[in-house]
Order: C-alpha cells, then sequence, then structure tokens
C-alpha cells in the first residue's frame, strides 16, 4: 500500500505540474493539433505547374504540331507561357525566376526525321532541388512523348487520307482495314494501377501516422528527460534518496504519469485524423496498443537519455537529436528500403520506425498490429526500461549516489 | 523502543580535496536527546549530517545509525528518519500543500492525512500560504514547509541541516519549542547551526572546525571548557588592593582573576555555585567591600570563539598552553 502511495506522488506531481505550465499545454496539446492541421491543409500533391516558354517556329513547321496546339500536349504539368523565336530572352526569364522551363524545339526536326535521324528537344531550368530536378526529367519525357504522338498521328492520318484517294492494291487493303483512331494507332496501350487497399491514402493523409508517432515519440522523451534532470537540479534527489523511495516506485509513477499525458494527446491527434479525410481501417485497439508501445519505448529512452545530460537544455538537445535521426531513419520521409542494411540498423534504435510502419498498417491496410513488430518494440521498451532503472537509481538510492563536497 | 544509542560514529571520516571533510569523529548520541553541530561554514556540519543519512558513504571509521548502517538502511528505518536539508527544495509548480503531500506520500503517510497537514499548517504557521504555488512563496516560507515536510511522518530521529537559517527571531523560538516537544516525546533531534545561541537549547552541543570536533559536552560543560571553569562576576564598594586580588587567585576553587574595571574583577572558579563562601572569608579575612558578586553567563558565540581559538592556537603550537580570556 505504500509503495502505491509513492508511486501515485510521482502521477500526481507529474500531471499537475503539466497542467500548472500553460505554455506547456500549448505545446503539447495545440502545437501538434496545429502542426497536422496545416500540414493537411497546406500541402499539395501535384506541384504548381512549370511556367514554360518554348522557343519554337510558330508554325510548327520544324516539329510538325502546331506551337499553339503545345498546351494541349503538355498536359497539366506544363504552363506554357509563351511561344517564342528568341532563346535568349526566353534564357533571361528563366534566370530571373519569371518562369521555370525554357523548351527549345529543333529547328529541324522533320527534315531529321527524312534523313532517318532523331531530333532533339532541349530543356533549359533552373531548379536545384533534386527532387524537382527528376520531375523535370520525367515531365520533359512524357511531354516530348505525347509530341511524338501527336506527329505520328499527323503522319497516320495523312498517310490514310493519301492512299484512300489512290486506286490500286494499298487502297484495297486500307478498305479491309478496321476505321481504327490514328491517335490509337499509335498508342494502342495504356495502363491503370490499383491499390489492395479499399482507399488509397491521399499524400498528405501517406504522412499522418508518421507525424501522430514523431510527435507522440519526441513529447514523451523530451518529457521523461526532462523530468529527472529538473529533479536533479531542484536536488529533490537527495529527498528521495533519504526517503523510502524505490527506483520501482518513482519509475512506476512515472512511467504511468507520462503515459496518461502521451496517451491524451494521441487520441486528441487521432480524433482530428477524420478532419484530413483519414479513417482508420484497422482496430482501434490496435491504434491504442502502438501508440501506447511508442510512448512507453520513448519514455524509456527519455530516463536513459537524461543520465547522461547535466542540464535541461542538454536533455532537450539530446531528444533534437533523436527527433533529426527520427525524420531521415524512421521511414517517414524516405523509405526504409531505400537504406542500406547497415544504416538501416539505425532506424530500429529509434521507437517511431516500429510506430510508423505499425500505425500504417492498421490506417490504411486494415491490418491489426503485426505480432513481430511490436513484440520487437516491446523488447525494445523492456530494454530501455533497464538502461532508464541506471539512470534513476542514481538519483533514488544512496549508494549510487556521486559524491558532493560539502560544508 | 530500543534503550541503544540513536547514533555511534567511530573514528569517522570522509575526506574531499584539499582539507575538507570529516576527520576521525567520534559521537554516540543517546535517544531522545537533541544535539547540536555548530561550526563555521565548512566546518564539516553537514557533511556529518549526509554521513548519517547515507546520502554519503564514509572514508574510514564506522556509523551507525538507529542499528543500521546508513548506506544500508532499510526502507522500514527511513521511514523512521526525517531530514532537512540546508536548502529548501521542492517543486515550483506544486502548491506549498501539493508539496508537503508529495513529502508526505514520500514517506508513506496514508492518503487519508488532512488532519496531519492541518496540524503541520498550524505548527508551522503557514496558513495564509499553504495553498500558493511554491515559486511564489518568500524564502522563510519555503523554508517552514521544509520543516513541515521534514516532520509530517513523525519520525524518531531527525536531522536537521541549519533549520532556523533565514527564519524570523519570533518563529525561530517556536522551532526550538517545538523540538524540545520532540525531544520529549522521545524523538532524537541533530541539528546544525551557525546560531551559536541556540546551542544552549540542546542537550548535546558539538562543535566542529575544519572538519574535527573541538569539543562535545553539554552547554554548561562547553562553558566551563571554553574558559578553564565557570565564571563569576565580583563587584567592590572601592578598588581592591593588587595584593588582596593576589590573595584570592590563591584561594580554593578560583584558578583566574582578570579585571574588568577599577570596582570589577571576573573569576574563573570551578564551581559557581559553591563559590560564594570562598568569597566571603577572603572578603572579611583582607577587609574588602563588596557591592555584589554573581554567576556570569557567557553567551555562546564567546564560548563557540574561546574554543575555536584555543584550538588555532593549539594546532600552530602545540606544546604551548591552551589561553583562556575573560
Amino acid at each position: 500500500m505504500r509503495s502505491l502511495i509513492r508511486s501515485l506522488a510521482f502521477l500526481r506531481k507529474e500531471l499537475v505540474s503539466v497542467w500548472r505550465q500553460p505554455r506547456l499545454i500549448a505545446t503539447l496539446v495545440l502545437g501538434p493539433f496545429l502542426i497536422l492541421f496545416l500540414f493537411g491543409l497546406g500541402y499539395q500533391e501535384l506541384p504548381e505547374p512549370f511556367r514554360t516558354v518554348v522557343v519554337a517556329e510558330e508554325d510548327g513547321s520544324a516539329i510538325g504540331v502546331d506551337a499553339s496546339e503545345l498546351d494541349e500536349a503538355f498536359g497539366e504539368g506544363i504552363d506554357l507561357v509563351e511561344v517564342s523565336d528568341d532563346l535568349d530572352s526566353a534564357r533571361q526569364s528563366l534566370v530571373s525566376g519569371q518562369i521555370d522551363l525554357v523548351l527549345v524545339a529543333p529547328e529541324d526536326g522533320l527534315e531529321a526525321l527524312e534523313r532517318g535521324e532523331q531530333a532533339t528537344f532541349s530543356i533549359f531550368h533552373a531548379e536545384i532541388d533534386p527532387v524537382m530536378t527528376g520531375s523535370i526529367d520525367l515531365l520533359a519525357r512524357l511531354s516530348v512523348d505525347q509530341i511524338n504522338q501527336e506527329v505520328l498521328t499527323g503522319i497516320v492520318e495523312q498517310a490514310r487520307a493519301e492512299l484512300s484517294q489512290t486506286d490500286g492494291p494499298l487502297a484495297d487493303a486500307l478498305e479491309d482495314v478496321p476505321d481504327i483512331d490514328p491517335a490509337l494507332l499509335v498508342s494502342p496501350f495504356t495502363v491503370e494501377t490499383s491499390p489492395v487497399t479499399e482507399q488509397p491514402p491521399s499524400q498528405a493523409a501517406y504522412y499522418a501516422p508518421g507525424v501522430l508517432i514523431l510527435l507522440v515519440q519526441h513529447l514523451a522523451l523530451t518529457f521523461a528527460a526532462l523530468s529527472l534532470v529538473r529533479e536533479r537540479q531542484l536536488g529533490m534527489t537527495e529527498m528521495f534518496r533519504v526517503s523510502p523511495l524505490t527506483v520501482r516506485e518513482a519509475m512506476s509513477g512515472k512511467y504511468l504519469s507520462f503515459l496518461v499525458l502521451g496517451m491524451a494527446l494521441a487520441s486528441g491527434l487521432a480524433v482530428t485524423m477524420p478532419l484530413l479525410g483519414i479513417e482508420v481501417q484497422g482496430p482501434l485497439w490496435s491504434f491504442a496498443l502502438i501508440v501506447a508501445l511508442v510512448i512507453f519505448a520513448s519514455l524509456g529512452l527519455g530516463f536513459a537519455l537524461s543520465g547522461l545530460a547535466e542540464s535541461d537544455s542538454q536533455a532537450v538537445q539530446y531528444s533534437m537529436v533523436v527527433l533529426l535521426v527520427s525524420i531521415f531513419f524512421t521511414g517517414f520521409v524516405l523509405p526504409l528500403d531505400q537504406l542500406t542494411v547497415p544504416v538501416r540498423w539505425v532506424s530500429y534504435l529509434v521507437p517511431g520506425t516500429y510506430g510508423i510502419a505499425g500505425l500504417q498498417d492498421v490506417i490504411f491496410r486494415g491490418q491489426p498490429a503485426s505480432p513481430p513488430l511490436m513484440g520487437a518494440l516491446l523488447m525494445y521498451g523492456l530494454v530501455m526500461v533497464a538502461l532508464a532503472w541506471l539512470a534513476v537509481r542514481k538519483d533514488v538510492e544512496p549508494a549510487n549516489a556521486p559524491a558532493v563536497e560539502v560544508s | 523502543m530500543s534503550t541503544d544509542p540513536a547514533i555511534i560514529a567511530d573514528h569517522l571520516t570522509k575526506r574531499f580535496e584539499e582539507e575538507a571533510g570529516v576527520f576521525d569523529l567520534d559521537l554516540r548520541v543517546e535517544r531522545g536527546l537533541i544535539v547540536a553541530l555548530i561550526g563555521p561554514s565548512g566546518s564539516g556540519k553537514t557533511t556529518t549530517v549526509r554521513l548519517m543519512t547515507g546520502l554519503l558513504a564514509p572514508d574510514s571509521g564506522s556509523i551507525s545509525v538507529l542499528g543500521q548502517d546508513p548506506t544500508r538502511f532499510t526502507a522500514d528505518t527511513r521511514a523512521r528518519i526525517g531530514y532537512m536539508a540546508q536548502d529548501s527544495v521542492f517543486f515550483p509548480d506544486l502548491t506549498l500543500r501539493e508539496n508537503l503531500n508529495f513529502a508526505a506520500s514520500l514517506f508513506g503517510v496514508p492518503l487519508r492525512r488532512k488532519r496531519r497537514v492541518n496540524e503541520m499548517v498550524e505548527l508551522l504557521d503557514l496558513g495564509d500560504s499553504i495553498d500558493r504555488l511554491l515559486r511564489d512563496a518568500s524564502g522563510g516560507e519555503k523554508r517552514r514547509l521544509s520543516l513541515a515536510a521534514t516532520l509530517i511522518h513523525g519520525p524518531d530521529l531527525l536531522f536537521l541541516d541549519e533549520p532556523t537559517a533565514g527564519i524570523d527571531p519570533i518563529l525561530r523560538q517556536k522551532f526550538w519549542d517545538h523540538f524540545e516537544h520532540l525531544s520529549e516525546q522521545g524523538s532524537t533531534l541533530m541539528v546544525t547551526t551557525q546560531y551559536v545561541g541556540e546551542a544552549a537549547f540542546c542537550d548535546l552541543v558539538g562543535v566542529l572546525a575544519k572538519g574535527r570536533v573541538l569539543a562535545l559536552d553539554t552547554p554548561d560543560g562547553l562553558r566551563r571548557r571554553a574558559h578553564g571553569g565557570d565564571l563569576f562576576d565580583v563587584v567592590f564598594v572601592a578598588p581592591p588592593a593588587r595584593d588582596d586580588l593576589v590573595a584570592l587567585t590563591r584561594a580554593d576553587g578560583i584558578s583566574k582573576v582578570t579585571w574588568l574595571d577599577d570596582h570589577s574583577v571576573r573569576l574563573v572558579v570551578a564551581d559557581a555555585g559553591e563559590i560564594s563562601s570562598t568569597l566571603a572569608d577572603w572578603a572579611s579575612q583582607r577587609g574588602v567591600e563588596l557591592e555584589r558578586s554573581e554567576a556570569f553567563v557567557p553567551p555562546f558565540d564567546d564560548v563557540f570563539v574561546e574554543l575555536v581559538s584555543a584550538a588555532e592556537d593549539e594546532e600552530t603550537d602545540p606544546e604551548g598552553d591552551v589561553a583562556l580570556a575573560g
């Protein structure tokens, strides 16, 4: 009973301390809500169309397509600003940021074709973002494919018209051929992709589990680390060492209090998910289990890190380092498959890696928490409990207290 | 209840860098006593208390508190000990009441403790501030909270490290009245203080300097030790002759005579209670007329200064006599 009283003292103390700090509550509750809301509100699945100037002859005689029809050929990815024959002026506009792309049509496209050579479109851009550069490459290929189809369609139409006006075996043969649309003839196949999940997530929705897990992990870790460091800085540990308090009692109280806070935060975040069009397709108990295990493991990591920190600013620095590692290594931004195997091991040192994968399964695939994944996270959490034990023991047991010179 | 001493220290030593620490401390504290450790800053008072509470482990020697090695106290023994640290340490985001309840919980006081909490609030005059956040409390209120938190679980043995520092004289007296009350109820108190005068409230006083115990005695014993005996002031109707005073120094029970002014002297005597008849005989024989005579109780500040000075003199000149001032 006395043991329970001591544990409950820590539970109450931590909850009241957090409640008494309005700024902390704002950071804890409103901050994550706003972050998630703004992220969903502001994220565009498709980037703005590239403002493009085409440098070509107006009549399209060099490429076989009228320049004015290029806009339709390019599709939504390119916003055709102007067709010009002044390359220098177009490049100046590109450098000054007025446009995003300059597409230069080959001067002798059809002539090169007649010679049996391939003509080249040149695209200039000022982009430095590798992802955007990749998008431009892809868009350029798709656009040129589209132009090629337009050219071929024109050739087929022209050939069919000319043949239909002639007599002879070729014209007779043409009459036996079904009247197929030339556009279909030059592009006979298309493709459709279908996910096995009922409702594939939008890009904003796809990141939501990652945001939730990283927020919960970061806050649990920071609170745990700060809690111990502040007690040390206040000098409370001296009272703990003299009292009958045990490591188990202190740890259970702290774990319980921050687990309650973390679950409250996660519940709040989960409630906002439908506002972003996200529905949890799997069982809710799995959702709760994953979040609880991530908090449990993160608290252990936070307590363990507090053993290395000598001040609260140092504790915050450590938690920021973990957050940075989490952004790159948990599968939040980059898929884990893109990490080489030795580096991928780093991913499994962060609780968020297990949490993001588990939550994506539950939310989007409708699957319950994967037992191996949750088992691994539980093991991780237990290892952290052992490390946290060492950190807390230093604060609670006199035999482990560092010698301090006093008067 | 056990009658074994509450504290036994035997050649207890804890050495820090340079010459700081506690050296060769021998101490035996019977249960129910109030024991004061007095000494200047850096004398080793707090280190001694930390050794006794298990916060520090000794380098050599041994210590037994409530029959156990403090570094291996059981939970039950810890629950019988109260410790008030030199600095008031609690949670600034909690009210004084919440902090007091937290301390009570740490020591396993049952949750139905409202009455006990209210007793502490009343005792320490915390009624107006008990529901104030600690960060808004004054230094005195924090100190009182610290004492309340030390007493809340009714410990048998109390270690109070400068409990009255920064406390106004009225409240300080109230503290000491309560300490005496606790002592009467059987609690043992080990108190450190820089207010040397507070030694008078104690059963036993240890004077520390540079980590060593210069003297360990009752308050009266310390006074005698500091001056070589009791002090007794004599005022004459007319200035006495020098020969008369020389004769006085040879009287039984008088070891030293010091001029205070033309008409008065201070005697160092073996026992102030028995010197009156000797003094009357001397006056009668020498024809000296006494205006009045009375025992002089020197303030503990003087006692303390005498003891520390004597120790320093002995340190610089170990072979020399210990000088006693009147």
